[in-house]
């Protein structure tokens, strides 16, 4: 994995149906500054970032060393899972950055993502932003916004031992932690328990995203994904 | 490594083992086919998923000349990562 490139869906299955559904709620926009050439203020810049970010409805944001909105707590113990207060904190991701880090937002819709590139264009933070969606979406968003694509990355999918990885709604859950912190198992349990109707996709997909070290998990997504498994293979 | 012209590495950790391991290769356009071509006949002998990407510089237009040779190739495209080009220096060296 590289963190978010290599995101699972229908286009990248092995056996690829002939019109994949195309992904329009996953749109993650990240930025980065380097040592030494623009990292002067860095830490004032990346909250400015996600401060505009908080303007157009992120469903996540990331520090990548310290983690999302929904994050682990050290004075809680297992129990506390289903119990604990669900809300995000997205104050506590803008004020936990203190130095070197990517710091990223996550959105469900390409009209906020859009939006958001459009304004970090303007505030002209001068730090590396990138966004992390279908090539298209990305490059419709740079011409409508003004914007001139410097280099783009692609994702060729999976090859070698395919057959050791895990069905397709287990991968598209696991790939939206690019650092492999949302494990196979732990995803088939949580879609074990949104079939037995045990928890909500909503509380399913919000335990998940605490794993997630960087704040990329797509949590939106994630309780589509988890709700239309309890219609799948029943 | 050793020989990083023939990607030798040190014999000592040559059995770790770790959770994921990026190799990273620099080509001409002209050679991305064979140079893909190769990895996915390589990944079949590893004992493991092999998640590959590439990227490029774009045009002066934000052009890419990528997309046409991987498309052609009969690679998946759908995703990837796109630089906006907003970063420029700005600590000033005395």
């Amino acid at each position: 994995m590289t963190n978010t490139l290599h995101r699972y869906s229908e286009h990248y299955a092995f056996e690829r149906p002939p019109n994949p559904q195309p992904v329009q709620d996953d749109f993650i926009v990240f930025a980065m500054a380097s040592r030494g050439i623009n990292d002067d203020d860095l830490v004032a810049r990346y909250r400015a970032f996600l401060r505009l970010a908080l303007k157009h409805n992120p469903v996540n944001m990331g520090d990548a060393t310290k983690g999302g909105m929904l994050r682990p707590r050290q004075d809680l113990n297992p129990k506390a899972h289903w119990k604990r207060d669900q809300r995000p904190n997205p104050e506590e991701v803008v004020a936990g950055i203190d130095g070197h880090t990517t710091v990223a937002a996550v959105f469900d819709n390409y009209q906020d993502m859009k939006a958001f590139v459009d304004d970090v264009r303007s505030a002209n933070l001068g730090i590396s932003v990138n966004i992390s969606a279908p090539i298209e979406d990305a490059e419709r968003c740079c011409r409508e916004t003004g914007i001139t694509r410097h280099s783009v990355e692609y994702s060729l999918g999976f090859s070698g031992r395919v057959e050791k990885l895990p069905d397709s709604t287990v991968l598209e859950l696991t790939t939206m932690c690019g650092h492999g912190m949302v494990s196979a198992n732990f995803a088939k349990k949580m879609i074990d328990w949104s079939k037995e109707n045990r928890r909500s996709p909503a509380e399913l997909a919000r335990t998940m995203a605490r794993f997630c070290s960087c704040g990329v998990f797509n949590i939106s997504r994630a309780e589509r994904i988890l709700d239309e498994a309890r219609m799948k293979n029943r | 490594m050793l020989d990083p012209s023939r990607g030798v590495i040190r014999p000592e950790i040559l059995d770790e083992k770790v959770l994921s391991a990026i190799v990273e290769i620099k080509t001409r356009l002209e050679d991305v086919p064979s140079v893909l071509k190769k990895i996915k006949e390589l990944s079949r002998e590893l004992a493991t998923v092999v998640s590959l990407g590439v990227s490029t510089r774009c045009g002066n237009a934000g052009e890419d000349r990528l997309s046409e040779i991987l498309e052609r190739e009969g690679y998946p495209t759908y995703r990837g990562k796109t630089n906006l080009g907003l970063g420029r220096v700005t600590v000033v060296h005395d």
